[in-house]
Formats: C-alpha cells, structure tokens, sequence
C-alpha cells in the first residue's frame, strides 16, 4: 500500500489527500445535519401528539368514578366502542388513529383499532400513573416504528385515565431517507469537483518546479555558466532555484577547475615529448661522435624520468579524487622518516651548496601510510631545496605537541610572494614561471597539492609562511592518533 | 613478490588479497577476465592465481592467450572445477598448478612459495645471500646470528633482492615486483626504504651488501674490499 501512494506521483497524492480530507469533513457534517434534523422533526411530532391527546381529552369526561367517552374530534371510528364486547381486526398503523385510554388502575378503557397491533412497554403507562409523562419510540408486530406519549388525565388533581396517542415513523423515516440520497448524490459530486479542481491546483502549484525542472535540464554540462531564473516570490519554489543555482556554481567551479587542470597536464606533458622529439630530431639529422650520441641519449634519459614522475603524480592524484586510494593505518615513526628523507636528499643539497639539518631528537609516532608519509616529506623537503640558493639552509624539525605531530620544513631561501601563497597548493600552480626548469629535474608542479591530498586524508593540515628574501616555512600538523578511516 | 588475483567473488577476493598481503605479497585483485589480461599482458607479475569462472572472459581462456604470447609467469588455478578432467585440461594449457575450492588458505600460501620458489636461485624455502637468510615460511630475517625484525615493505624488498642476487635492479623493476597497482606510483620512496633495509642489515656493524648504482639502481653484491 504503501509502496503504492510512493509511486502514484505528487500530484495524484495531493489530489487524493483534498478529496479524503474534503470528504471525511463532508460526512461529519451531513452526519451531524441529519441527526439534528431527526431530532428536531422527533420532537414537533411530540409536541403535535401532545396537542392531539389534549384535544382528545377534552371529549373525556370523569364524574362520580365513570369515563364518559366523547369523538370530540372525529376521526377516531370504533374508539368510544367497548373493547370488550366490540373487538374490531387491527387496521395498519399508517392508516388509522392511534389512540388507547386505560383507567386509573391501568386497565383498558378504549382504543382504536390500529393501536393493537402496538407492542406497547408497561412502562408507557405506569410511569404516567405515577405521575410522569412518558414518550418513545415503539415497534408494532410487523417492525415499522411508532412515536408514541402517554400522558396522565385528572380532574381537580385526581388522576382518573391515562391516554396514549401514536403516529406512525414512516412518513418521517422516508423524508430522512429522501434527505440522505440526495445528500449523497450532492455530496459525490462536490466530491468529483473537489479532486478536479485540487487535481488542477497541484498542477498549477507545481507549475513553476517544472519550468525550474525544464531549464535545469536544459542546462547540460557545456553551458554551466547559465543559471536557473529565481522568482520574486520567498517561497519553496525560490529557495529551489537558488539552491540548484548554489549546486550550478559549485558544478562549474570544478568543471573549470578539471579543465583548467586537464589543460595544464597536457601542457606539462606535452613539454618533455617536445624535447625528446627535438633532440633526437636533431640527433637523426647527421652523422655524430659517439659521444654527441650519448649526451642525446642521457637527455631523453632526464625528460622521460620527468614524464614518468609526472604521469606517476597524476594517477595519484587522480585516484585520490576518485577516493578510491586506500591509506595504510600502520604505525609510522616521523622522526625516522625525516632522516631518512634528508639523509637521501643530502647529495642533492650538498651539491647545490645547501646545508641540510634534521632537528628530530624524539620519536614521534603517528597511525598512518608509511610512503605516503615519506612522500610528503620528500616533496617538502625537494621543494624547499629547490627554491634554495647555494649557501642556503633547509632544516627539518619533527616534534609532539599535545595531541598532534608537528612537521616543519623551513629554508632560507627565495620565498614566496603574498599573493601566490593561497594558490600554492593548486595544480600546477608554480609562483614563478620562469624557474620551472631550474633545480631538479623531476619538478611537475604536483609535489605540493600531493602533499596537501595526503595530509589532509591522514586528518591533517599544511599551512605556509613565507618572506620573500628570507625564506619560507612548511608546517605540516598531523594527530598523533587519527580516526581510523 | 606480487601478485594478481583473478577472482570476482565479492568476499573471497578481498580475503585472498588481504591473506596475501599478510603474507608480505603486493597483491593486486581484479574480478573480471578482461582486466585480468590485460594487466597480466602488461604488468611482470611473479605469480596468477587465477579463478576459471569469470564474467567476460574465462580463466582458461586467460591462461592460453597469456601462454601464447609467450608470457612465462607462473600461474595457478584456484577453481570450484575439481574433477581430475578439469585438472588436466587446466594444467595442460599451461598452468603451473591446480587447487581446488574449497581450500586450506595455509596450502594455498604454501604453494604460493613453492611456485614463486621455481622462479628465485634456489629451490631452498630459505633465501640467503652471503650471511644474510630470509626463511619465506616464517617471514623471519636474520643477519649472522643477529634476528632482524622488518616491516612489510622492506621484507618484500629484501625478498626481492635475496631472489636477483648480483643483478642490478633498476627503481622501476623494484616497484613493479615490490608494490600493488595501488601505490606503483610511490616507486620514487624506494631510497627511502633501500636506505631503511640498510641501517637494519647493517645494525651490528656489518658491512653494507646493497650497492647503489648511480643513474641505475640498487645491486645485492658482496661488500666492496
């Protein structure tokens, strides 16, 4: 069932839930209407009955113990009989008169001839004989019903009779019942109209998210630039539209970002295959020296060393934005692992004239990827080497802080400019263009934004200083015991 | 050592590849048979273990194009297909041995070795290379008398030079035997470790038996006089 409302659509829902709502609230009333109508008509029926018996007993006279009986109405035939030597056959209820008088001891006097089909409770008398008057609803032999009261008769305050006189229901049942079907048929069709027209105001309501829906379609992912229109109105509907043009914005930050970063790979792929194509080129244009052949060969060596790290760093980062890349959860000690880092990378420094120091005198240990971790060290400490002058100092520090493991590369080296540091970590993103080519030879304009990617999936962070002149600063927070993810 | 891994059910081949790493394996999984071959095409792995019901293609149908483009690498089937005509119908089409499923996953470790044994200088369970020894069953390393604790990266990096003894093993060679599809690209941390297994090998003053090779890599070879 519930399976059901789920797939019948919004529409339907809403029509289905007006007409319910609009229905329960129309049986109530009619339910309501007719009761009241039932008891109201009851009641003029007691009231002319009443007027009826009095009528009646104005022909009913007492004197000196004897009931003289008068039609004073005349439409009461066989009533003044004795019902004791005169028994007439019952007449139907509907047709005659119902009336019956008995004595003050309870016994029948009179009574017309429809009212013995009655089955009348000895309640309706004795309760009148005890002085209260008394009124309800009796059934005859064959089941149709009859209102009767039964009132108390005296003459100078001294009971003398008690009159009952009845009306038949059936003229009063059947208006009801007239009532009700039309009712009814009323009802289903200010029904009908009701789930046309809630049918046609869902529409109406939802009018505008479809116009939304139809644009946002038409939106595909070449022209992430357009944007859906926003109505005036502060409803549900505006907040939609800003929200889908919240999510477009966001759509064509990383749209651009992806094509800006595809763009720039291919450019820094493109650069060493253009080298390898000029040197051999040139290498294939004339005979040379075995030696000329050998600096070819040693150059093509370098720049497809460079195209290897570059492809490598990629799918690194390729993965890691697919998040498919599964960290190890092992434990790491970073102080072992800086040293070891700088004590690689000490040939390198040395050559270019750069002092390289560790300053890790503790053990710090940290749940975590092993060579993921050497390999953010690794491009730190490669990076600030590489925007070093001879002469410089690049130091390493590795220390516990509370609850968290605190990595510092720092250089005396050229520093950044302020208005590079915050693009640092993008792709590509090289502060001067110019130096690409100087220092190492393995340089893809990644290091950075692979270190970024893996401090932060170890629930880490990586912040820079920099002065230009003075050098700059790397410092690289990880918790000492990281959610296991 | 590494691995591929041809199965595609969902929980035994993540069970097989966690088993195997356990055992200091880089193993890579894939479920389908197109991947599969063409990793196996590409990739020099030092053993398959390869399943024969597969979607797309089928483990027999892997093992013979490998075989016919000349591809040596050991292979293993591990198959519900156990009856003696499937064996031999597995085995003659060039695979290297035959479990059947349901299996032991110590007997399977334990072939694993065996085959991956064929391939090293000695058909010996214990590598050793002058007075180092590495006892494959155990995963224990010992220098003399000297036991040497190891992590899993450089076990397998030990493992790896203890089978190419005096060859000189380029970067590249090591991470392609070293580590899974999933960290190949970490081959520029291979100093790091190289230089890890160093210090360890060489704790009580030993002499150092891992030469670098400038511009080529690393060689296991006898301490220069």
């Amino acid at each position: 069932m519930k399976a059901l409302i789920h797939r019948i659509g919004i529409r339907l829902q809403l029509m289905l839930w007006y007409t319910a709502v609009f229905a329960a609230l129309l049986l109530f009333t009619g339910a309501f209407f007719y009761q009241h109508l039932e008891h109201s008509l009851e009641a003029s029926l007691d009231t002319t009955l009443e007027i009826r018996a009095q009528q009646i007993a104005g022909g009913i006279t007492w004197s000196g113990g004897t009931i003289t009986v008068r039609d004073v109405t005349g439409d009461l035939p066989g009533f003044d009989a004795n019902p004791n030597d005169q028994r007439l056959s019952p007449v139907d209820v509907n047709n005659g008169a119902l009336v019956r008088l008995l004595d003050a001891h309870g016994r029948l006097l009179h009574e017309t001839p429809a009212f013995q089909s009655l089955r009348v409770p000895a309640e309706s008398v004795t309760r009148p004989l005890q002085g209260s008057p008394w009124q309800g609803t009796v059934t005859t032999s064959d089941g149709q019903e009859v209102r009767l009261v039964s009132r108390r008769l005296s003459e100078n305050g001294q009971l003398f009779a008690v009159i009952q006189v009845g009306e038949s229901l059936a003229e009063l049942h059947t208006l009801l019942h007239d009532l009700v079907g039309q009712l009814l048929v009323v009802g289903l069709l200010v029904l009908l109209a009701c789930a046309v027209g809630s049918y046609w105001l869902a529409a109406r309501a939802f009018a505008p998210i479809q116009r939304l829906a139809q644009t946002a379609r038409s939106i595909k992912a070449g022209d992430l630039h357009r944007r859906v229109t926003v109505p005036q109105a502060r409803d549900e509907v505006q907040y939609l539209a800003l929200t889908l043009n919240e999510m477009l914005d966001s759509l064509d930050q990383a749209f651009s970002r992806q094509r800006r970063f595809v763009a720039d790979a291919s450019h820094e792929l493109r650069t060493p295959v253009a080298v390898i194509r000029n040197k051999t080129d040139v290498a294939l244009l004339g005979a040379r020296t075995q030696q000329d052949y050998i600096t070819v060969l040693q150059g093509i060596n370098v720049e497809a060393e460079r195209l290897g790290h570059l492809i490598s760093d990629l799918l690194a980062l390729a993965r890691g934005d697919e998040g498919r890349t599964q960290f190890d959860h092992e434990p790491v000690r970073l102080d072992l692992v800086a040293g070891a880092v700088a004590a690689n990378a000490d040939l390198l420094a040395a050559e270019r004239g750069i002092l390289l120091q560790v300053q890790a005198p503790r053990p710090v240990t940290i749940l975590g990827d092993e060579a993921r971790l050497i390999q953010v060290v690794m491009n730190l400490v490669e990076n600030a080497v590489r925007y070093t002058n001879p002469g410089g100092r690049v130091t390493v520090t590795v220390e516990a802080q509370q609850d968290q493991a605190l990595l510092l590369v720092r250089d005396t080296g050229i520093g950044i400019a302020p208005e590079h540091l915050p693009h640092l970590f993008e792709r590509f993103y090289r502060a001067d263009p110019a130096r690409r080519r100087t220092g190492g030879s393995s340089s893809s304009g990644l290091g950075l934004s692979i270190v970024e990617w893996i401090v932060r999936a170890h629930g880490g962070t990586v912040a820079v200083e920099s002065r230009v002149g003075r050098g700059s600063s790397f410092t690289v927070t990880l918790p000492l015991t990281p959610p296991v993810a | 050592m590494r691995l591929l891994v041809v199965e595609d059910h969902p929980e035994l081949g993540p069970d097989l590849k966690k088993g195997l790493e356990h055992c200091h394996y880089a193993v890579d999984l894939v479920t389908n048979g197109e991947d599969a071959l063409a990793l196996g095409e590409t990739i020099p792995y030092d053993l398959i273990i390869l399943d024969i019901l597969l979607p797309g293609l089928d483990g027999r149908e892997i093992c013979r194009q490998l075989r016919e483009q000349r591809h040596a690498v050991p292979i293993l089937f591990l198959t519900a297909l156990g009856e003696v005509e499937d064996r031999v119908r597995g085995l003659d089409l060039g695979a290297d041995d035959y479990l059947a499923k349901p299996f032991a996953f110590r007997e399977l470790e334990a072939r694993v070795r065996a085959l991956l044994r064929r391939e090293g200088p000695t058909r010996s369970p214990v590598l050793r290379f002058l007075d180092i020894s590495l006892d494959t069953r155990t995963h224990e390393a010992s220098r003399g008398e000297r036991v040497i604790l190891l992590s899993s990266k450089e076990y397998a990096l030990l493992e790896f030079l203890l089978c190419h003894p005096r060859q000189v093993l380029s970067r590249s060679m090591i991470a392609d035997h070293v580590w899974d599809d999933d960290a190949e690209h970490l081959s520029n941390v291979i100093d790091v470790y190289i230089r890890y297994l160093r210090t360890k090998l060489c704790a009580g003053g030993e002499p150092d038996v891992i030469h670098t090779i400038r511009h080529s890599g690393y060689q296991l070879k006898e301490p220069a006089v």
